[in-house]
């Protein structure tokens, strides 16, 4: 009976770690300067371009962004300052939430 | 001197969508229509701080002007709950002014600047219209300002209000309207309706890629 109890709760754990993989994984950034609904939609369309964001959601009233990668892809801190930099926004913070930096460029 | 004074205190603070630049990769089409003055701009921005378009303007019904716009975002300063931007902008172009029978080549130059938070505004813009003949001949003027309140706040994919005071000068600071304005947008459409104090409807539309 307890050895069919862990097999059960190996198979639960497992099932659980796919399903994180699957739904990708989170960063999100501290924005100075959005302040008008067409900031948020240069954001979201600059963001939308990568082929390795999943999905992005700039909160206007949080001044955050929020960007899910698609399985297995990220983008580095750096290269995430520098696309909103360059969107004409500065960035207070990045919080990769753990995610292992890549060295795309 | 008070004519300096009034144009460095307005241009220390534009119109919060009608900018210069638009984002990077962004363009705006834009038009105005009141009576006698009509406007349509086409405005594509390849960096978030330089656009680049053309413009085609009625200052009444008489006086034409299309040129070439070359827009520059000078200075941004992002704040935590707020926005300011510092433009200028002109481009060289070719004027009509049919009572006169005249037309000639021209210079239209200006300068931009705003202040924003997601429930208000201050915006101020001045241009000139310079003819590239002789002695650069001031053939019109502008001054565009406006102050709006927010009566609530919304993002992008809701439709946002504002209501705006606007303040138009021609003919060298001589001819003055008031045009309180209801702005609406929603996604990438803008669209403000005014009535100046002198019972001229205003009707200006936008759109943003």
């Amino acid at each position: 009976m307890k050895q069919l109890f862990k097999i059960v709760l190996i198979l639960l754990m497992s099932s659980q770690v796919a399903f994180a993989a699957k739904t990708g994984k989170t960063v999100t950034a501290k924005v100075n300067g959005m302040v008008c609904a067409f900031c948020s939609n240069s954001l979201e369309k600059k963001f939308n371009k990568r082929k390795e964001v999943e999905s992005v959601d700039v909160n206007l009233d949080t001044k955050l962004i929020t960007v899910v990668f698609k399985e297995n892809k990220s983008l580095s801190k750096k290269k995430i300052k520098k696309m909103i930099k360059t969107s004409g926004f500065s960035v207070v913070s990045v919080n990769m939430n753990g995610l292992k930096e890549t060295n795309e460029k | 001197m008070f004519r300096f004074l009034y144009i460095a205190l307005l241009l220390t603070v534009s119109d919060a969508n009608a900018h210069p630049v638009s984002y990077e990769d962004g363009a705006a089409i834009m038009t105005r229509f009141s009576r006698a003055q009509r406007e349509l701009s086409l405005v594509y921005s390849p960096k978030w701080w330089f656009g680049t378009g053309a413009i085609i303007e009625k200052l009444d019904e008489d006086r034409a002007y299309q040129s070439v716009h070359l827009g520059l975002l000078v200075n941004r300063w992002n704040l935590p709950e707020a926005q300011g931007n510092f433009y200028l902008y002109g481009g060289p172009g070719r004027y009509s002014f049919d009572e006169s029978d005249e037309d000639g080549s021209f210079m239209r130059v200006g300068a931009q600047a705003d202040y924003e938070t997601r429930k208000f505004y201050i915006a101020a813009s001045y241009t000139e219209y310079r003819s590239l003949k002789g002695d650069f001949t001031l053939l019109d003027d502008a001054l565009n300002f406006g102050i709006g309140l927010a009566p609530y706040v919304a993002n992008f994919k809701e439709l946002n209000a504002w209501v705006i005071f606007r303040v138009r000068a021609v003919n060298r600071f001589e001819d003055f309207s008031y045009v309180p304005t209801l702005r609406f947008f929603y996604k990438n459409f803008l669209w403000e309706v005014g009535q100046s104090f002198k019972g001229e409807s205003q009707l200006n539309f936008m759109i943003r890629y």
